[in-house]
């Protein structure tokens, strides 16, 4: 190359921008982002070892299988079965709830909404699920359960069906919101072309958008279920401390009377005085685990569908 | 036409032809209902409860501290703990939770590392709180050796608790920021530090505060980690430092709960729901507040 | 075109090049032509191109440039949409790197250092090239810092010294007269065509060697576009 003469100094490119506090820069960054993985490595060992521990002294199989729940009364056994069927038993109960007032939200909000509705009405959706858990145990037992006593006057105090409607109204924007992002999704000409064919909006919403946003749909009830197993104080204040294994086909045993989730059991264990050695204690990690194996593997399915209909029509 | 699109033709319209309108409004009706149900179930609840706090929500109430008698019983402890708790736990996760969010939007480049970091963290948010509570006590407890119910366990514990969820929204507010602006100060010659610094992270903040508001609204609502990790149901003074036990708010309506007397189930318990409540309303107040100034400063 | 008089770094208006482009008919891309100027040019290249290829992924974008640009002159590149015009603009100043699997074959010398070398930093490199975007890009600060940003990143801290570069860069720009009494107000409040001389005059602040600009005037209404050739 032919070498330039200048009556100026040569321009120096090679002096690094200020390259050692580029390097903190980004290594800072990189350490705060890393946490998050130590975070789930923490999370799993700490359950993992844990439970470990107590499966040392109460088998897997015992745990996985057994039918009675009794950490504190003689006689001592550790079955998760009652407990998750009292998780079950809440879990349909709000979905029952949730998922069908959760889509025909979602309905009113992308189809038939004008945009200052929405902007007005979304928010306030959110706010459903902002009220702390503890306040919508406190009405349940308070207000939902009276109130349900006039409907049902053999209920129980502590009762699945209230902690179920509590639940259920909380998880209703987790539904309207994802299912509302998957029917948005849909593009408009589908839409088109059902008017064209002289379809009624009813039709068109019925046979063209909702089938067309079901993966989106299922996406947002797997969410909304995962946090409803999830849920802790709500189903312990209202729903009581009595693990049992239920006949599900009976309803009256099944929603009227008390039952404890895999949440209310762990509440119950960490209020009472046990200590760090002891199995009850270590029991408390077990269920930790069935319970985050639970929700990671619904999270996992849930992120999977929605990140396959979001492709769809990206 | 051809003969598949008439018949399907044929069997819309015959379906849309005379019930087409009365469908379509029952339709209406129903979704509309349905989106207003919820809130209406709430609001009717959230009536309830400030009509029965209506005598016992008072002067004294708000500073006095629990008890046995109804008459006497306060939730000021309980509230000084939950605003502690909230001031330390807040430094914490803006810096671990900006600093994630900066790296994941602007340095990390797409290899298998960032992405496994995303899925990573939006499974964080899913988690159960209860979860969270166990990892405090393995962790902080059992491993760290602090002791239970103290400040700086609790604190900690939440951090880990809502740090996905900031993590999430900060990242948002910084892709939000549109890209022109970025070329713009790399072509004046700033290094990457100083356009994430001096461009983009002041365009981002509102998206940010708003995210980290709601995050610690998100905290104080919080009761069942802090059971696990030992806090206890009810204090009597106010905590002095970090390693001093305290409660929160919610763990003080927890323990109310228990109680059978109607005047705790309908007076105290309800003045408690509504103090509560009214924090997180004016948090989230402050959120909205914090995203309009911010953004009209330079728009 | 007015010649601002003692700025011997920055690239003047002058009628003496006329330098002759041809676009290849085949693909309506830049190609390995040689563009040679029509008068023998008083000073000597700054930037020269040498069978610069360039790929975006597996795309290929340009195809061997070879080039010659002199010193205190001004080179406009002309050619149909999607020839590739930008894509060479952003070569020189290294702004191509920001794009994911990018690939540049052949050389590219500003003053005789080859811009892609091994040792070059691209923000120091950036450091001496100012650049004008297709639509204006404000940043969201008030007018005065916008300007004053090339100044500040580069560590200049004297208060007066900026405030007279600032005012510098704006009377260049054409746009002084109009905010010099609002120069705290933002910079999106100005109108389109106040804003690009506003983008005009940030890449003007640091006295830069080159000055790229990229179809400054695209986005702006005719009026606007007068008076930004100014």
């Amino acid at each position: 190359m032919d070498s330039i003469e200048t009556a100026n100094p040569l321009l120096d490119l090679t002096q690094g921008v200020r390259s050692g506090r580029e390097r903190l820069a980004r290594w800072m960054a990189f350490i705060c982002a890393a946490v998050t993985v130590l975070i789930t490595g923490g999370i799993i060992t700490v359950l993992l070892v844990n439970a470990a521990e107590f499966f040392a002294d109460w088998p897997v199989w015992d745990f996985l299988t057994g039918t009675k729940w009794s950490p504190a009364i003689e006689p001592v056994e550790y079955g998760v079965l009652p407990l998750v069927c009292g998780t079950l038993i809440i879990t349909a109960g709000s979905a029952i709830i949730a998922l069908p007032l959760g889509v025909a939200a979602a309905v009113y909000l992308s189809e038939y909404a004008r945009p200052r509705v929405r902007a007005v009405v979304k928010p306030c959706l959110e706010i459903l699920a902002g009220v702390p858990t503890v306040v919508y145990g406190y009405f349940a037992l308070v207000y939902v359960t009276p109130g349900l006593k006039s409907v049902f006057p053999t209920i129980s105090t502590f009762n699945t069906l209230s902690a179920s409607i509590v639940v259920g109204i909380m998880i209703i924007p987790f539904v309207a919101s994802i299912s509302e992002d998957a029917i948005r999704a849909v593009p408009k000409s589908l839409r088109m072309a059902g008017y064209g064919l002289g379809a009624s909006k009813f039709s068109v919403i019925v046979r063209i958008v909702i089938p067309a946003a079901f993966s989106g749909i299922i996406a947002s009830f797997i969410l909304a279920l995962s946090r409803a197993i999830g849920e802790t104080m709500a189903v312990t204040i209202a729903a009581g401390q009595t693990p049992r294994l239920v006949n599900l086909l009976n309803l009256d045993e099944t929603f009227l009377r008390p039952a404890e989730t895999m949440t209310a059991a762990m509440v119950n264990i960490g209020m009472s005085d046990v200590t760090g050695d002891s199995l009850a204690y270590r029991s408390l990690f077990a269920i930790g685990l069935v319970l985050f194996c639970m929700t990671f593997l619904m999270n996992i399915l849930g992120s999977w569908v929605t990140s396959r209909f979001r492709e769809k029509y990206e | 036409m051809t003969v598949s699109q008439h018949i399907s033709a044929t069997t819309i319209s015959h379906a849309g032809k005379q019930t087409g309108h009365v469908k379509d409004w029952v339709l209406l009706i129903v979704c509309l209902l349905s989106t207003c149900i919820g809130g209406a179930a709430l609001f009717t609840l959230l009536g309830y409860v400030l009509v029965d706090a209506a005598g016992w929500l008072d002067w004294q109430f708000l500073t006095s501290t629990t008890s046995r008698f109804p008459e006497k019983a306060g939730i000021f402890p309980a509230l000084v703990g939950s605003v502690y708790m909230a001031a330390m736990l807040l430094p914490a996760a803006m810096i671990l939770g900006i600093g994630a969010a900066v790296y994941l939007t602007e340095y990390a480049r797409a290899n298998w590392l960032t992405k496994f970091i995303n899925i990573n963290i939006a499974n964080l948010a899913g988690v159960p709180s209860v979860v969270w509570g166990l990892l405090g006590l393995g962790l902080f407890i059992q491993l760290f050796g602090m002791t239970y119910g103290t400040l700086l366990v609790g604190s900690l514990t939440m951090v880990l608790l809502i740090l996905p969820v900031i993590i999430i929204a900060s990242a948002e507010a910084i892709k939000a920021v549109p890209d022109s602006l970025r070329q713009a100060a790399y072509g004046v010659g700033a290094t990457k530090w100083q356009t994430i610094s001096r461009v983009v992270f002041p365009r981002a903040l509102p998206g940010i505060l708003t995210g980290t508001v709601l995050s610690l609204a998100r905290a104080l609502g919080e009761t069942a980690p802090l059971i696990m990790i030992g806090v206890p149901t009810a204090v009597f003074s106010t905590p002095s430092g970090p390693t001093d036990k305290f409660t929160t708010m919610t763990m003080q309506l927890f323990s109310w709960s228990d109680y059978p007397q109607p005047e705790f189930q309908y007076g105290v318990l309800a003045a408690g729901v509504v103090t509560l409540l009214v924090v997180l309303l004016l948090l989230n107040a402050l959120a909205i507040y914090l995203r309009h100034r911010f953004q009209n400063k330079h728009e | 075109m007015p010649t601002p008089s003692n700025q011997a770094e920055l690239p003047t208006a002058s009628g003496a090049n006329d330098p002759t482009f041809q676009v290849s008919p085949r693909s309506g891309l830049l190609q390995g032509i040689d563009f040679a100027a029509t008068k023998t040019t008083a000073s000597p290249p700054v930037i020269t191109v040498r069978d610069l290829s360039f790929w975006y992924g597996r795309q290929q974008a340009l195809f061997g440039i070879n080039m010659d640009i002199s010193e205190q002159s001004v080179t406009a590149i002309i050619g149909p949409s999607g020839c590739g015009k930008s894509t060479l603009l952003r070569c020189i100043n290294r702004m191509n790197d920001l794009v994911e699997s990018t690939r540049v074959e052949g050389h590219l010398m500003l003053e005789g250092q080859d811009v892609y070398g091994p040792k070059v930093d691209p923000v120091a490199l950036r450091r001496h090239i100012g650049m004008v975007f297709q639509k204006p890009n404000p940043f969201p600060k008030s007018i005065f810092d916008n300007i004053a940003f090339g100044l500040r990143i580069r560590g200049h801290r004297c208060k007066q010294n900026i405030e007279e570069n600032v005012e510098w860069a704006l009377r260049q720009a054409y746009l002084w007269d109009e905010v010099k009494d609002k120069l705290n107000e933002s910079g999106s409040s100005l109108s389109g065509g106040q804003q690009q001389r506003l983008c005009i005059a940030r890449a003007l602040a640091t006295k830069p060697k080159v000055l790229l600009m990229d179809e400054p005037c695209s986005a702006l209404d005719p009026i606007a576009t007068g008076a930004s050739r100014n």
